[in-house]
This record gives structure tokens, C-alpha cells and sequence, in this order.
């Protein structure tokens, strides 16, 4: 895969360490390019600038949570057909329905094992 | 020798001795204490509680005297219980009734003075009385005063029935109704007809309609889904499966006079009474209930949540550790996943903290402890926190060499933690002082002051409860879990203290908390 074939996946968890996991996970263990941000607001800036190819969202995150940023996202015309990957650390039963109108492919309850995440986006972005 | 009769009342008289001193259930310790001051009041050696059964006579409580026995004809006090009025005899040895019985004679006994326990409807179980080796009489000041005595002594023995079971005089209807009043819970019961046919005063409180105007109510006007079967069960609601099935608790909407809907726990039962069938039905007020169960699945929820996020970077961490990263990454890695084992070690502490202090299951280990030297340690402690992020820390007493009595390792955690967040939320050059001062009730009052960004209004109320870390703090912070606050608040109110803050956004942060001491001034 020449540089520019590399997807670029957008990660979004207030968790710092989180972050930084995922980050090393997808870049290291995936081969992706990964920008990383720890909200929503943040997440909706670099999103207009730039095109990924799928989006890992976090989604109990303080001010504007994982449902809301969906939500924004989704709104823009760039991102109508980017699959959504999220991560939860609660009971998938407190989770938001129609996620899948969405764009959201899968649903990795924390904690969960990074080559999964890995293998799941794999099948994802191959699907595309 | 004068033969002892028998009172009028002895059949109920002895029925009320067994209900009164029942062996299972025995006073000792309240006729022992009161015949202990009886001793006291009136300079006699010696007091029983003598009692009169059917065919003995015996001392079942004493001072100064065995717990004795005598035949009911030979005793001196199952002559005494045939008096209206207390019986004081000088000298048992020469009064003629009294001179040739068993009890004169083996005792040696001279002086007796005793007042009748008599009961409410005037049976007299027995007697307290008094005696000594040496002639005298007690003075009629005294006599008074022991008559008063036995009559708090009998209502004592009364009331602790009472306590021991409260619905056992069940053939006193009005008690019956007074006890179905005190309830919280509403007690209803329905004809076979789905009509209300009694209720207890709570159904006002819960239903806002008063006790008296819901009777011939059908039921289902407030509890609309009771016999959800159809209507035809109303009319024959033991033939309804519903009905067999709220045997068991069950929830439901209840709709109240003014047409609220509200949640309530409804369980029934069924009386059979004259031959015709009833239907009792305890209702109760739900929402507390519901409330404390949606507190524990979020107290749970977040748990999960926070327990969740170390174990995805623990986790993580391990699974990369294989990943022949560099070694700089895999520093870095290693430090993180250090981080995250403290932060769940730090949070399964807390958890089991806060549990053991709301529990109360933390005793305190108070000393006076100097203020000024308090504060100072955890100053010494947090500089290089304080340093690491440009914020100075700062002291100030009020008042110098003011001791306070308090568990110092507990008050020492409370304020470490106000600082360590104060210190978290300060902005760069900026300054937390840590002051203390007398309030005007003299409790010693903390105070912990940053020009951090302050807390809005709605927030701060929640904000010593479990769990209630607002925004991303975790992240920037790398504290804890939500619960510093609320283990401060279960230390300083062990304390009998308060805690509390003052705040706006903008504004910073005056946390405070008050301890009512004592206090000692150096």
C-alpha cells in the first residue's frame, strides 16, 4: 500500500490514555494513519478540513457525548457515508437506537481487545 | 389465727399478674431498679416485689432479703393486698393479725410498710413493701411518695407489653384502628363487588381523598389496571388470575382524586368473614422505591464505566507490549499502564471507602489536633504538585494556636483533597489558600480558595454526591473517580460537621467545611 492508500481514521475518547491506546493500536498493530481528539467539538473541526475513511467514537464523553457528536456528524455531507465504529464502557441496553441509520457498522464494549478493533475496521473498510 | 381471704376480682387479678411479670419476658431490671431506690428514699434495709399467686406468696424481685416463698395463708402481704389503702405495720411481732404467721416467725421480721400494685381496673397483683429487723413506721410524706412510685411502676410494666408486642390486645377494636392510622402504607379492603368497603386515614395522603368519602368506591377508580383481566372481573374479582397474582407485590399506576398518576406497590390478601369474601389490599407510594433503585443502576452504570476505561488501557498496553514498538513507545506505555493500575487500585479503594464510611462502619480516632501543623503537612505534601503546575500555596489562620479535636489522618484526607483539587483546577500563577477561622455558632471552619473556573449553580448541588465529576477531569487531571468529594462530605458530617462550596463560573472556588471541635486555644 503506497502513503497515500493508507486510510485515515479519526479517533474520538476523552480518556488521554484511551486515546493514546487506540493510537498506538491503529498505527503500530493496523497500519492506519490516526488523528486523535478528545471531543466532539474538536472532532466536527478537523473533520471539515480532511476526509477519513472511518470514524472510532468514544461514546460517554462529558459535555458533547458520543450520541451528540453523532448526531453533528452525520449532518455533514462529507461524512453521510464514513462507517462509524463505537466504543462504550456501559450495557449496550443504555445505548441510543437506530445507531445503524447512522452510519454505525459496530459496537466494541469496553474493554476491548485491539486487535479486534483492528480486524473489525479491516472488514469494514474492505466492504466499502 | 385469722384465715386470709381471697379478693372479689382474683381470677382477673391473677390473670393480669401472669400478663404483667410474664417469666419469658421478666422486669428484672425494673423492679430491681426501683426497689433499689426505694431503699434509698426511705432508709429501710430491705424491699420486695412481693407477688400473690393462687396459692403462694412470693418475693420474685428483692434487696437486703432472699427471693422467698410462703404459703399464701402464712404471708404477710396476701393480707395486705386485701387493703384499699397502703398497709404499714411498727412491729409485725406484736400485732395480733399478724404475729403467728409463717412468715412473722421464720423472717424475725419487725417492721413492714407496703404499698399495693394495682392495676388499671383496681387488681391488686401484689405488693412493693418494705422491712426491717428493727421497729418503725414510715412517715406518711413517704408513703405518698412510694404510692407514686407503684403507680409509674405499673404503668411501666404496662407499657413495655406494648413495646414487646403492639397488636396483642387485638379485642380493642379502637387500638386495632389506631395502629391501621399510624401506618405509612394504605390498607383498603374491597367487597366482592370491586367497592371499597373500609380504609385507613393514610388514603388521604396518597390518593388526596379523605377516608370517609372513598367508601363504595369502586377500586379501580384508583387503581385502574387492578383487575386488568377485563371488567367482568370486577364484579367477581376472585375469579381473575390478576388477582391471585398481586398475592405477590405488585407495581402499578394508581390515579389519585385530583387525577395525578402516580407509582405504586400494591399486595393483597383475602379475608373470609361471615361468609362473605374481602379483599385487603396494602397500597404504597413506589416513588422512593424507584428512586433509590435508578441511584444504584447508575451508582452501577458508573462504576462499570470507570472500572471499564483503565482495564481498556491496561489491556491495550498488554496486548502492544508484543508488538515490538520502540523503545521510547514502549516507555511510554509502560508509564501509562502503571497510571491506569493506580487509577483502579485508587478507585476500588475509594469504592470500598465510601461503602465502610456511609455504612458507618469508620470509627474516628479523635485527639486534639493543632491546626496551623495540619495544614502545614499537607501544604509540604501538595507543593510539588502545586510547582509542577505554577500555583502557589498559601496559609492563613485567623486565629493562632487553635487546637481541634478530630481524627487527624480523616480531616488530614478531606483537606488533601479540596487542595489537590483546587491545585487541579488553578490556573497558571495563580494562587490556593488554605485559611481557617472561627464561625459565629465557634466552629472551626476550612476553607480552600481557587481562581479556577468556578462551578455552575445547577452542578454544585450534585456535586458531593458518588460520581459526580463534572466535565473531563479525568483526562487532564488524572484524579480520581468521582468520589473524593463525597468521601469528604461522609468524613466531615462523622465529624458532626458540614461541608460546602461557594461558586460561580468565572468566579473560582471557595470550598469549605466546618468542625464543631471542641476547641482548645494555645
Amino acid at each position: 500500500m503506497s502513503e497515500a492508500n493508507i486510510p485515515s481514521l479519526l479517533v474520538i475518547d476523552d480518556d488521554k490514555d484511551v486515546r493514546k491506546i487506540v493510537d498506538l493500536t491503529l498505527t503500530r498493530l493496523g497500519g492506519f494513519h490516526v488523528v486523535a481528539v478528545e471531543g466532539g467539538e474538536e472532532a466536527l473541526e478537523v473533520i471539515q478540513k480532511r476526509r477519513f475513511e472511518a470514524v472510532i467514537l468514544d461514546m460517554c464523553m462529558p459535555a458533547m457525548d458520543g450520541e451528540m457528536t453523532l448526531r453533528a456528524l452525520h449532518r455533514l455531507p462529507n461524512m453521510k457515508e464514513v462507517p462509524v465504529i463505537l466504543l462504550t464502557a456501559q450495557a449496550s441496553s443504555r445505548l441510543p437506537k437506530n445507531l445503524e441509520s447512522w452510519g454505525v457498522k459496530c459496537i466494541l464494549e469496553k474493554p476491548f481487545n485491539p486487535l479486534e478493533l483492528n480486524r473489525h475496521i479491516k472488514e469494514i473498510l474492505t466492504k466499502e | 389465727m385469722e384465715r386470709t381471704t381471697k379478693p372479689p376480682n382474683e381470677a382477673s387479678r391473677l390473670r393480669s399478674m401472669e400478663r404483667l411479670l410474664p417469666a419469658d419476658f421478666f422486669p428484672r431490671n425494673l423492679l430491681q431498679k426501683t426497689l433499689k431506690m426505694t431503699c434509698k428514699l426511705t432508709g429501710f434495709p430491705m424491699a420486695a416485689v412481693s407477688v400473690v399467686g393462687e396459692n403462694k406468696q412470693r418475693f420474685v424481685a428483692a434487696i437486703g432479703i432472699a427471693e422467698c416463698e410462703f404459703e399464701r395463708e402464712n404471708s404477710v402481704c396476701a393480707k395486705a393486698i386485701l387493703n384499699t389503702q397502703p398497709t404499714l405495720i411498727p412491729d409485725l411481732s406484736v400485732d395480733v393479725r399478724y404475729a403467728q404467721l409463717t412468715f412473722t416467725k421464720a423472717t424475725k421480721m419487725k417492721a413492714y410498710a407496703g404499698i399495693p400494685l394495682r392495676t388499671k381496673q383496681g387488681e391488686a397483683i401484689g405488693m412493693l413493701c418494705l422491712l426491717d429487723l428493727q421497729p418503725r413506721l414510715l412517715p406518711p410524706h413517704l408513703v405518698l411518695a412510694l404510692s407514686n412510685m407503684v403507680e409509674i411502676l405499673m404503668e411501666a410494666l404496662e407499657d413495655r407489653l406494648y413495646a414487646r408486642a403492639p397488636v396483642s390486645s387485638t379485642e380493642d377494636d379502637s387500638f386495632l384502628l389506631a395502629v391501621l392510622n399510624s401506618l405509612t402504607d394504605v390498607v383498603l379492603t374491597v367487597d366482592a363487588s370491586g367497592a371499597i368497603s373500609s380504609a385507613n386515614h393514610t388514603v388521604e395522603k396518597l390518593f388526596g381523598i379523605d377516608c370517609t368519602q372513598v367508601i363504595g368506591q369502586p377500586i379501580t377508580r384508583f387503581l385502574p389496571n387492578l383487575f386488568s383481566g377485563g371488567a367482568s372481573s370486577i364484579h367477581d374479582p376472585y375469579a381473575t388470575s390478576n388477582l391471585l397474582a398481586i398475592l405477590e407485590t405488585m407495581e402499578m399506576t394508581a390515579k389519585k382524586a385530583s387525577g395525578e398518576l402516580i407509582t405504586v406497590d400494591v399486595r393483597a390478601g383475602r379475608l373470609l368473614r361471615r361468609g362473605t369474601r374481602t379483599f385487603t389490599l396494602m397500597v404504597r407510594d413506589a416513588s422512593e422505591r424507584k428512586r433509590i433503585e435508578k441511584m444504584k443502576d447508575e451508582f452501577i452504570a458508573t462504576i462499570s464505566h470507570e472500572l471499564r476505561t483503565p482495564l481498556t488501557v491496561l489491556r491495550g498496553a498488554l496486548t502492544l507490549f508484543d508488538a515490538g514498538l520502540p523503545e521510547a513507545e514502549m516507555k511510554e506505555l509502560l508509564g501509562i499502564a502503571q497510571e491506569n493500575t493506580d487509577r483502579l487500585v485508587r478507585l476500588v479503594n475509594d469504592i470500598l471507602e465510601i461503602e465502610r464510611l456511609e455504612t458507618g462502619h469508620i470509627q474516628l480516632r479523635p485527639k486534639l489536633e493543632p491546626v496551623a501543623k495540619l495544614v502545614e503537612g499537607i501544604l509540604i505534601l501538595l507543593r510539588p504538585m502545586a510547582t509542577a503546575r505554577k500555583v502557589k500555596l498559601l496559609a492563613q489562620h485567623a486565629i493562632e494556636g487553635i487546637s481541634v479535636w478530630c481524627d487527624k489522618d480523616r480531616i488530614v484526607q478531606t483537606l488533601t483533597n479540596l487542595v489537590a483539587n483546587a491545585i487541579s483546577f488553578a490556573p497558571p500563577d495563580s494562587a490556593v489558600c488554605v485559611s481557617t477561622a472561627l464561625t459565629l455558632k465557634a466552629d472551626l471552619r476550612f476553607e480552600v480558595a481557587d481562581k479556577g473556573p468556578g462551578i455552575a449553580s445547577e452542578q454544585i448541588g450534585k456535586l458531593f454526591q458518588r460520581f459526580s465529576q463534572l466535565g473531563n477531569r479525568n483526562a487532564k487531571t488524572g484524579g480520581g473517580a468521582g468520589l473524593g468529594l463525597a468521601i469528604a462530605r461522609a468524613i466531615v458530617e462523622l465529624h458532626g460537621g458540614r461541608i460546602g462550596v461557594e461558586s460561580a463560573p468565572g468566579e473560582g472556588s471557595h470550598f469549605w467545611f466546618e468542625l464543631p471541635g471542641p476547641l482548645s486555644f494555645a
